[in-house]
């Protein structure tokens, strides 16, 4: 009887339950599908990333008893140096307590550090992609920064149950908020990607124009807290040459990153603690 | 007549081209240090569509296209509806492929593969980031991929007849097309 009376109206009730759908369902079904066939093929790459480490300990094992004793003298060397260095980092973190405390300054965020092999790097001109074997199970989330020895690798934008993918710093959609060492002025970075058989680049945008570099006075860029994700401080990569933009009022210049980044193995995520974490955990 | 998800004939050459992505992305990871990409995904959907004209081979050429659309940052259902749309393609020239011919096999590859490179450039790359850059390594790898894409097409048919032939004990050719 209703459908009947509804007869007139029948084709924007169809049109109506057809955008409905497409917003709810399609939507749905995209998420379920890309994370159903993710899932099923991760483990491919969990168990090449065991191999090869697996193949490192067997190459470990097989070398000879004077050069593993070498390795570990130079190992003791460098660790008695990191103890110093981390008592003077004890010292200058309960110097900013204190500072803080007197400033009423607001305490920066805390991190917990996850630290994760890479299992899969995808460097092409599209993106600049790794996936680590640290997932939603140890409690990695979407936008957490990864950052390695030579400063920052990128930020995590896909979380799965075993594993997450990580934009590299590289890559052309990556675009984040950054400082030059000792200058507080913000500027702008981007990935580029980069030329095959060459190190990756990125672009410093916004750059103001008093400030000059050459190849004999190279200067670092570091992340900034202003972006919201990465703690300040941390190196991007090193400018040697800027240039004025078509605006004729900021500079703009090809940023020089580490080339580990194309063979990065091992990287640590940080992980943003929530104010009751902050109170137990130390701060990194 | 039973299900095409319970004819194990039917898993063969979806769970092989699982297998040729971890493959390739095993490869992949190795040439990064270089920053060197193969890229090569025009040889997936060409056994199921050159071999199962019906629907399983047309279900069997979108769930590939899934194994890739979550493997990779594009917009979700980009290579299942180009695999698809590689089916369909197959039917209407049906009666001019000879699934023998391996050379009319590799040069459809070799031709897929470049429409697979441009998609993908269409769909995930910004025009901002299209500078001389960007179109050096894109026809860098291009080039290396196309190369690369020869052998490993006629290599990959090959292997995926075999594997059905060891499965099951049948040769490929002489299928039910129903």
């Amino acid at each position: 009887m209703l459908w009947k009376q509804l007869e007139p109206y029948r084709p924007f009730l169809i049109l109506g339950a057809f955008v409905l759908g497409w917003l709810v369902i399609q939507g749905l079904a995209r998420t379920l599908v890309r994370d159903l066939f993710y899932e099923i093929q991760a483990p491919a790459w969990t168990v090449s990333s065991y191999i090869d480490d697996l193949q490192n300990s067997l190459a470990v094992s097989a070398t000879d008893k004077r050069a593993l004793a070498e390795q570990v003298r130079d190992l003791k060397r460098l660790n008695g140096a990191y103890i110093l260095k981390a008592q003077h980092a004890d010292a200058l973190a309960a110097e900013i307590e204190r500072l803080e405390g007197i400033l009423d300054i607001p305490e920066e965020p805390g991190f917990r550090a996850e630290t994760a092999r890479v299992t899969r790097r995808d460097m092409n001109q599209w993106w600049h992609r790794i996936t680590v074997r640290k997932g939603a199970r140890d409690g990695i989330r979407n936008g957490a920064p990864v950052i390695f020895m030579d400063g920052i690798v990128g930020r995590v934008v896909d979380v799965h149950a075993f594993t997450s993918e990580v934009e590299l710093v590289t890559s052309p959609r990556f675009r984040m908020a950054a400082n030059f060492d000792g200058d507080p002025r913000p500027v702008t970075y981007e990935g580029r990607g980069g030329l095959s058989f060459f190190t990756p680049q990125g672009t410093v945008l916004n750059v103001p124009s008093d400030i000059f570099v050459s190849d004999e006075q190279t200067i670092r860029l570091v992340s900034s807290e202003l972006g919201g994700v990465f703690p300040s401080g941390l190196t991007i990569g090193t400018i040697s040459r800027l240039t004025l933009g078509t605006d004729g009022v900021f500079k703009t210049g090809p940023v020089q990153m580490s080339k580990n980044l194309l063979s990065v193995e091992e990287v640590t995520i940080l992980i943003r603690l929530s104010d009751s974490e902050l109170q137990e955990a130390p701060r990194l | 007549m039973i299900p095409i998800y319970k004819n194990p004939r039917f898993w063969v050459p979806i769970i092989s081209n699982a297998f040729l992505i971890s493959l390739l992305s095993v490869f992949n990871t190795q040439l990064s240090p270089w920053n060197l990409y193969l890229f090569i995904p025009g040889v997936f959907p060409l056994f199921l569509a050159f071999n199962r004209p019906g629907a399983s081979g047309l279900v069997g050429c979108i769930l590939s296209g899934f194994l890739l659309d979550a493997l990779f940052p594009v917009p979700m259902g980009l290579f299942a509806t180009l695999f698809a749309a590689v089916h369909a393609t197959s039917l209407v020239f049906a009666k001019r492929l000879h699934r023998e011919n391996i050379v009319q096999f590799v040069s459809i590859a070799f031709i897929l593969n470049l429409v697979c490179w441009g998609a993908v450039t269409l769909f995930t790359a910004s025009s901002t980031v299209w500078n001389a850059q960007f179109f050096a390594q894109f026809f860098v790898n291009l080039f290396i991929s196309q190369i690369v894409i020869t052998p490993v097409a006629w290599w990959y048919f090959e292997f995926q007849a075999a594997c059905l032939r060891l499965a099951f004990g049948i040769r490929i050719f002489e299928e039910d097309l129903t």
